[in-house]
């Protein structure tokens, strides 16, 4: 049982055909001659497509999305597995809908083919996701219809597929050095026993000093036995806040700072967990989220599959952080525990405040401002928005803001600035 | 294929206008390419069409110079009706045929298969046409509007077949048999 009416199937371009045959043999009547001839081929067109049988179709989908998980910027091939379990098919187009900011760059999402009962068929095509995120597949468009395509049938069908695009992983990058710069020291043990961190000065060596302290130059040189000596290695708590508040991520286009925003929290949280130190993770954006501090790779993991889950938004902002911590972080905040870091991309307001009210607090706060100036201002030269002139005066003032945002931070906060490419750079301590 | 259809498309009402040497066929010529130029950088069905139809006029008359004139206007119309189709075809097919085959060769051969299904019963409307044409010269011996009563009566016969009860036409997945289930 069909639960359309019939005249559903058709297609305007049969009622057009239809208008422009009755067009044709009235104009052939009404002047007697012959040139409404042209509804002849019209009306034969018409009959063949109409006469053969009505399209009966069955579809099963699948999707296969490969791989999974990748980088942005990276390829993905996506496959789409159509099987037709019904009637033949004369004429079938499929129409794929990618997610958004996905860019096609091989292949095509339409595919246009003849498909007989049993048989299968694949659309292949490659993606380019430019953001950092979860993307979800979703509807596939079919229209089943007649060789011609005066009859046709529409359906949407859920195909679903998720992939997940990671910030660009730079290993070479993840230095904890500049952590140390900072002097800081922690107040919970670190879990490695006997940790070396910094090397100290040597000594002699004394019994029961463990043998691959030895320093052997020294003792070749001295004739006495002698020991390197390190200091003990103590772990931070150290609790990554990412602002992903929707006013404060700037987007241009296609073009978003969110990118630059993940790659530094990620880069951040790597470095300080090589350090040795506990980690946790605030994210305030389209949802909380929120990573108890702990050790290990396992713990970076965790983070990166966070900074990936959640997006920009603006239901979570950055005067809820102290209300964060004391619910959720209550060890490190009754405390005054650890360190806070403050990962943004713009000079918000509510920002400085939260940092400010926080170091009053006797939090120790840091600002780690992620500077995109350089990479937007490319892109609104790029899109030709307005003069040169005026795009190069615009980017004069908004240094001038981060610089005014930087001495207005640095009262209450160390001040670092990430840059793609240059990593970390501390600018006020 | 596009190319070649594009210049035949755009060839005969150029010819039209330069030897029937009309006002009327030169404007209907130049409405024509202009549609046919508008369909081709828009991929818009209904410009392809309706550059077929300026076309159908001037080309009869040009037609007309050699043959009778019942005829050049049945030749231009199967002509026209033709092109028109298959262009609209390669636009619909402009995705599949356009992307790089090393990425998918599959879609490419599917849709050449469709192409060559649909050339097939071009094929098929031509040979129908000059079955009629032929078929309407010999009745006309007897009764000299016989061209225009078989028109007509295909026509009808085409609005009969449309009021018949047609067989079932549906796109089936696995959402449309759980709501089913449901």
């Amino acid at each position: 049982m069909c639960p359309y009416p019939r005249w559903i199937e058709l297609t305007p371009k049969l009622a057009a055909l239809l208008g422009l045959v009755a067009l044709g043999v009235w104009l052939s009547a009404v002047t007697a001659s012959p040139i409404g001839l042209f509804a002849l081929p019209l009306t034969m067109l018409a009959v063949l497509d109409l006469v053969s049988r009505a399209p009966e179709a069955r579809l099963v989908f699948e999707r296969v999305i490969s791989p999974r998980r990748t980088l942005v910027g990276e390829e993905v091939v996506v496959e789409l597995r159509v099987k037709n379990v019904g009637g033949p098919i004369p004429r079938l187009e499929l129409e794929d809908r990618p997610p958004e900011y996905c860019i096609l760059t091989k292949g095509s999402k339409i595919l246009v083919c003849t498909l007989k009962s049993g048989e299968c068929v694949t659309l292949r095509y490659t993606l380019n996701c430019s953001r950092v995120g979860v993307y979800v597949f979703g509807d596939v468009d079919n229209r089943v219809s007649t060789l011609l395509g005066l009859a046709e049938r529409r359906g949407r069908a859920a195909v679903g597929g998720e992939l997940r695009v990671y910030p660009p992983l730079i290993h070479r990058r993840l230095d904890a050095g500049w952590v140390r710069t900072l002097s800081w020291v922690g107040l919970s043990q670190s879990r490695r026993a006997g940790g070396r961190s910094e090397y100290l000065e040597v000594r002699q060596y004394s019994a029961g000093d463990p043998l691959d302290s030895v320093n052997w130059k020294a003792y070749a040189r001295t004739s006495r036995p002698q020991v390197n000596v390190w200091s003990s290695e103590r772990g931070l708590d150290c609790v990554v806040v990412v602002d992903m508040y929707s006013g404060d991520v700037p987007m241009l286009g296609d073009w978003s700072a969110l990118n630059q925003l993940t790659s530094c929290a990620y880069e951040l949280a790597s470095s300080l967990i090589r350090g040795g130190n506990r980690v946790g993770l605030v994210i305030l954006g389209s949802i909380l989220m929120k990573i108890p501090p702990a050790y290990g790779g396992r713990q970076l993991r965790r983070i990166v599959e966070a900074l990936v889950d959640v997006s920009e938004g603006s239901t979570w902002g950055a005067e809820s952080v102290e209300w964060v911590l004391q619910l959720f972080f209550g060890e490190q905040y009754r405390e005054r525990r650890g360190v806070l870091f403050f990962v943004a991309a713009s000079p918000s307001p509510n920002l400085m405040g939260a940092i400010r009210d926080l170091s009053l607090k006797g939090f120790k706060t840091n600002l780690v401002y992620v500077d995109t100036l350089e990479e937007e201002h490319s892109e609104l030269v790029k899109l030709k928005l307005e003069k040169r002139v005026k795009l190069d005066l615009g980017l004069r003032v908004a240094e001038a803001e981060k610089h005014w945002f930087y001495t207005e931070a640095s009262a209450s906060s160390t001040v670092v600035e990430w840059t793609r490419g240059e990593g970390f750079r501390v600018v006020y301590s | 294929m596009t190319k070649l259809t594009l210049g035949v498309a755009a060839g005969l009402p150029i010819i039209a206008a330069l030897l029937v040497r009309q006002q009327t066929t030169l404007a209907l010529g130049l409405v024509s390419i202009s549609l046919l130029y508008i369909g081709y950088a828009t991929r818009l069905k209904f410009a392809t069409y309706a550059s077929c139809a300026s076309t159908y006029f001037p080309l009869s008359l040009l037609l007309g110079l050699f043959i009778p004139q019942t005829y050049s206007y049945l030749i231009s119309a199967t002509v026209l009706t033709v092109i028109g189709e298959r262009l609209s075809l390669e636009y619909s097919l402009r995705g599949a045929l356009m992307a790089s085959r090393a990425v998918d060769r599959e879609a490419y051969n599917r849709a050449m298969e469709l192409s060559r299904k649909h050339t097939r019963l071009l094929g098929v409307v031509v040979v129908a046409v000059t079955v009629s044409a032929l078929a309407s010269y010999f009745i006309s011996r007897f009764r000299p509007d016989a061209l225009i009563v078989l028109a007509s009566a295909i026509g009808l016969l085409a609005s009969l077949r449309l009021l018949v009860e047609r067989g079932p036409n549906r796109v089936s997945t696995d959402q449309t048999q759980a709501d089913q289930h449901t």
